[in-house]
């Protein structure tokens, strides 16, 4: 099912499971009527799914501000270091291992917080109290060194 | 392709970009392949990460907003035009398959308490996400076509039935299908997730060996 792992990428963004079931809400019901946004040539669905989920759970939260108030508590973040060992269990997802490994852990860890957190260069900055510039030139070297690893 | 553009689709993927950049990098995907197929790249690679979550299951309370604001939504699907069947019907399952399974089409379409048929598919447009058929494969071991709108071929093309059992290495042709639908036997155990599709064939003698362009797909759901 699709829908659980839709859920909990919301729910790591938006941080609210009623907010989360906003997200998957309006993405679906935009997807439904906007069918033809869709282009196979362009990419397998699973992965536009989850880009539609992320991004629109991005762009509620930036719009209200990272702190809403009223904001209900989402499940517990299974951020342990053995979370990215789930990767293993999928052969895309071992490419991936194993090139996230090869990062150091300040770049893995940027990476993973932009992807499943939704956190900005701003964002992490403020987090680490690492300088902004820093922040942009680290995931930038962290890119290229992991597209360098997945063409490999 | 530039470096540069795939850092900016890398950084875009991410969900790094200010909401301006972002809607300019999305806007000029639509015209730039080399940037389309560079966000088509991270996304794919990235996704996975998506599988480190633990998963939370939507209440049932979303299933009845999503239902309520698309019901009776049902537009009327068009055949492809690309002869490329093959790309084309996997393209349109893997989305028939993530859409249904994101929806839990079986709140929709699974009214009865309990099910008289062992499995079924919902097989829409490729590129559509509005299911157009409903085939049932009965306990009888019948495959049930039923439109749930109206379906079309062009003047000079038949519709066939086909599915792709994983004991086979290629479509078998299930046979012909009126626009109204019908039945046929279905000569294989239901299992999950077997392709069905709804071909635009050309008249031969004998029987198609290959299908056509695809108008419908989507992949069988056991009953539980």
């Amino acid at each position: 099912m699709e829908s659980p792992r839709l859920k909990a990428v919301a729910l790591r963004i938006t941080r609210s499971a009623s907010v989360a079931e906003d997200v998957l809400h309006d993405v679906f019901v935009k997807v439904w009527h906007d069918a033809a946004g869709f282009d196979p040539t362009r990419g397998a669905a699973r992965p536009w799914l989850t880009t539609k989920v992320r991004f629109r759970a991005m762009e509620i939260m930036r719009r209200a501000g990272r702190e809403m108030s009223g904001m209900d508590l989402a499940e517990p973040e299974d951020d342990s270091p053995d979370a990215l060992t789930q990767l293993l269990r999928h052969a895309d997802g071992r490419a991936l291992h194993a090139c996230l490994a090869e990062l150091d852990d300040q770049k893995r860890d940027f990476i993973h917080r932009a992807f499943i957190k939704g956190h900005s260069h701003a964002d992490l900055a403020t987090e680490t109290g690492i300088p902004l510039g820093t922040v942009k030139s680290t995931i930038r070297r962290s890119l290229m060194l992991l597209r360098r690893c997945l063409d490999r | 392709m530039s470096q540069d553009t795939d850092m900016l689709a890398a950084e875009y993927v991410l969900g790094l970009l200010g909401e301006a950049d972002a809607a300019r990098v999305s806007h000029q995907a639509a015209t730039d392949k080399k940037l389309a197929q560079a966000i088509a790249f991270w996304q794919a690679r990235l996704d996975p990460l998506t599988d480190t979550l633990t998963p939370v299951p939507p209440t049932r309370q979303l299933w009845a907003r999503i239902a309520a604001d698309t019901q009776a939504q049902f537009v009327p699907a068009t055949a492809p035009r690309s002869p490329a069947w093959r790309g084309t019907a996997i393209a349109s399952l893997l989305l028939a398959a993530c859409l249904a399974a994101f929806i839990g089409w079986s709140q929709f379409f699974t009214l009865a308490p309990a099910p008289t048929f062992k499995a079924e598919a919902l097989l829409a447009a490729p590129g559509s996400v509005v299911a157009s058929v409903r085939v049932q494969v009965l306990r009888s071991g019948e495959m049930v076509i039923v439109p749930l709108q109206k379906l079309t071929a062009s003047e000079d093309r038949q519709m066939d039935l086909w599915a792709w059992p994983r004991e086979e290495k290629a479509p078998v042709l299930l046979g012909a299908i009126r626009p109204d639908g019908g039945a046929r036997p279905f000569p294989y155990p239901p299992r999950e997730g077997t392709p069905v599709m709804i071909t635009a064939d050309k008249p031969v003698a004998g029987a198609p060996t290959t299908p056509g362009p695809t108008l419908y797909a989507g992949l069988l759901t056991v009953s539980r």
